[in-house]
């Protein structure tokens, strides 16, 4: 699935506060050539979290943005070593950030079906348990793509 | 008893992660306590999932989980439950057992759905601001292709002749004359378009019906697109205002307020706001034109600047009618002079907006970059309705520089002396032009000037807000 790709996932980063997320997030994506502009993507990560919190439950969050400079829909993973402040819904800081980058002219439904199929799976208990067993990118690669691949058929 | 059965709509203002978490959620939940649901989701793609009549009437209860319009209208009288989306992703099981347990009121229409971005607004303090802009577009967008259609169809009726359309004239042509009406009609919705798709946004569907009349009693007094944008919000509020008023009846009356009283009432009362402002405007027009006869025989830069101003000021409406009256009033006088400024300053605007789409790309939208190439069409032939999509987003800002834009092409026309002998046609009618070269020259100057000053405008804007052209 050319939605993932193992060098926008990042296991156990030392980031220490929203800020720092949103840049490692935009600079994967640049370094990928996902994205052509990391501060527009930076910009665009920060006012979707200001309408409302990306946090969901268990340390997991999706901070997503939609940018033309985006040129191509895909996930960037980001597995912090601690907790950062998110204001989730249940309260908990956040740690496994799955982020949604979208192009602004997405128009093949398949990409944005594939990423709401990421966003489903993090609403099962089950699936978020077993995330946050694994414990490197290779694994994270697996266990997510598995996912979109059994969502597929 | 049979299986409790529950529809929900979902939708978050990106349209990719939470309406679907949300949907996910509820399936969920519903297959936990053993109901049957249905849920609609207003994602990026659009919507999926569509709930049909069938569905919404069989449905012991609606779930509406949504921070964005999910034509909430629809479950008028449903019992239904109003959240956001994250609600609907965290607690869906206790709404489901809300409905469950028939703790669920019947939808009456929550003021939720009438401001959309409530939530979000509250902590920006923008958000009125941002309020309007949003109505203002949502008319715009759907005015736009009623202005390129018809706006392309009557320059292509010009090619047969600028007077082919007249069925006196030599050179009258029956297709042309087809043409150029249905170009019209396109054109005589362009205005009402506008004013009920304003409503629409602020008070959903019986604002579009007060917003309709609003903006045809608009375009018919002759208040232009101005009176367009004005008649869309006063009808839009006196839905909303309406509304509060009879929120105490009776929930069974819900059906009769949707069909009978809110469109009876709305249009009674925004015809009445809108007789009162197009009452003064055959007064402005003839205002205008009295005023602009005093300056006829003032110096080019003067009658240019006024002139300018005049026609950009509100295109199509009172006092750029008096400009253009005065100038084929002239022609027939034998003052060629004096509608060559006006053409100038008629022509300018769609290009202005032209020239800015083509230097500025990126800071416009796609929909913005195709009708900004239309626009070269439309300004060529003299057809200055094509800016009025640009001008109608934000008319404080870009009115002013469309009168700059304007002006500077009708100074330069007169200090070149034009002659332009036709009313209409734009650069079709070069041929008949004294000067022709430099009249273009000037319409020219102005429009780059004007375009530069839109595009600095837009980047400044976009720079300030950031990502995300809509």
């Amino acid at each position: 699935m050319d939605l993932l790709n193992k060098q926008l996932i990042k296991y156990n980063s030392q980031l220490t506060n929203k800020e720092e997320v949103f840049n490692e997030i935009a600079s994967l994506a640049v370094k990928q050539g996902i994205a052509a502009n990391k501060k527009r993507v930076v910009k665009g990560l920060i006012k979707r979290e200001k309408e409302s919190t990306t946090g969901f439950f268990d340390g997991f969050a999706i901070p997503h943005t939609k940018d033309k400079t985006i040129n191509k829909a895909s996930v960037v993973i980001i597995v912090n070593e601690k907790g950062l402040e998110w204001e989730s819904m249940d309260g908990k800081p956040a740690r496994f950030f799955i982020s949604l980058l979208i192009p602004e002219k997405e128009a093949g439904s398949t990409h944005l079906n594939l990423l709401a199929t990421v966003s489903k799976m993090l609403v099962s208990d089950e699936a978020r348990a077993e995330l946050l067993q694994l414990d490197s990118a290779d694994q994270v690669f697996d266990y997510i793509n598995g996912h979109l691949e059994e969502a597929l058929n | 008893m049979s299986k409790v059965k529950i529809v929900a709509a979902t939708g978050c203002p990106t349209g990719i992660a939470h309406t679907f978490m949300a949907e996910e959620s509820l399936k969920k939940a519903a297959e936990k306590l053993g109901v049957e649901i249905k849920v609609e989701t207003h994602g990026q793609v659009g919507v999926e999932h569509q709930l049909t009549k069938q569905e919404i009437q069989e449905a012991d209860g609606v779930i509406i989980a949504a921070d964005k319009d999910v034509d909430a209208g629809r479950f008028k009288g449903k019992p239904a439950i109003d959240v956001s989306v994250s609600k609907g992703i965290k607690d869906a099981e206790n709404l489901i057992q809300q409905i469950i347990d028939g703790k669920a009121r019947p939808y009456k229409g929550s003021s939720k759905n009438e401001t959309p971005e409530k939530e979000s607004s509250e902590t920006d303090s923008g958000g009125v601001g941002r309020a309007i802009y949003k109505h203002l577009m949502n008319g715009v967008s759907h005015m736009l292709p009623f202005v390129v259609g018809g706006g392309v169809l009557i320059a292509v009726s010009f090619l047969f002749g600028i007077h082919s359309a007249e069925p006196d004239h030599e050179t009258y042509n029956q297709f042309a004359e087809f043409l150029n009406n249905t170009g019209n009609v396109a054109f005589g919705l362009m205005v009402p378009i506008l004013a009920a798709y304003i409503a629409q946004s602020i008070a959903q569907r019986p604002g579009l019906v007060a917003g309709f009349v609003g903006g045809m009693i608009a375009d018919t007094g002759g208040a232009g697109f101005l009176g367009g944008i004005a008649a869309g919000f006063i009808a839009g509020y006196i839905i909303l205002l309406l509304i509060k008023v009879f929120k105490g009846l009776p929930k069974t009356l819900d059906g009769l307020k949707a069909i009978f009283i809110y469109p009876l009432l709305g249009i009674l009362l925004t015809g009445g706001a809108m007789y009162l402002i197009v009452g003064p405007m055959t007064t402005i027009n003839e205002g205008m034109m009295s005023f602009l006869s005093n300056f006829q025989g003032s110096s080019p830069i003067l009658l240019g600047l006024i002139v300018g101003c005049m026609s950009a000021l509100d295109m199509g409406g009172p006092v750029n009618k008096a400009a253009y009256l005065t100038g084929t009033a002239l022609l027939s006088d034998g003052n060629f002079y004096f509608m060559a400024g006006v053409s100038a300053a008629c022509i300018a605007p769609p290009l202005i907006t032209a020239f800015a789409t083509v230097f500025f790309k990126k800071y416009f939208n796609e929909q913005e970059r195709n009708a900004g190439l239309v626009n070269f069409i439309l300004g060529s032939t003299h057809i200055t309705e094509g800016a009025i999509p640009f001008a109608a987003k934000n008319p404080l800002v870009v009115i002013p520089i469309l009168m700059v834009g304007s002006s500077i092409s009708a100074i330069l026309t007169y200090l070149f002396a034009v002659q332009v002998p036709a009313p209409h046609g734009g650069f079709l009618v070069l041929p008949v032009v004294t000067h022709g070269f430099l009249w273009v020259l000037a319409i020219l100057i102005g429009s780059l000037v004007g375009g530069f000053l839109f595009g600095f405008y837009k980047k400044r804007y976009y720079e300030k807000n950031e990502v995300g052209v809509e």
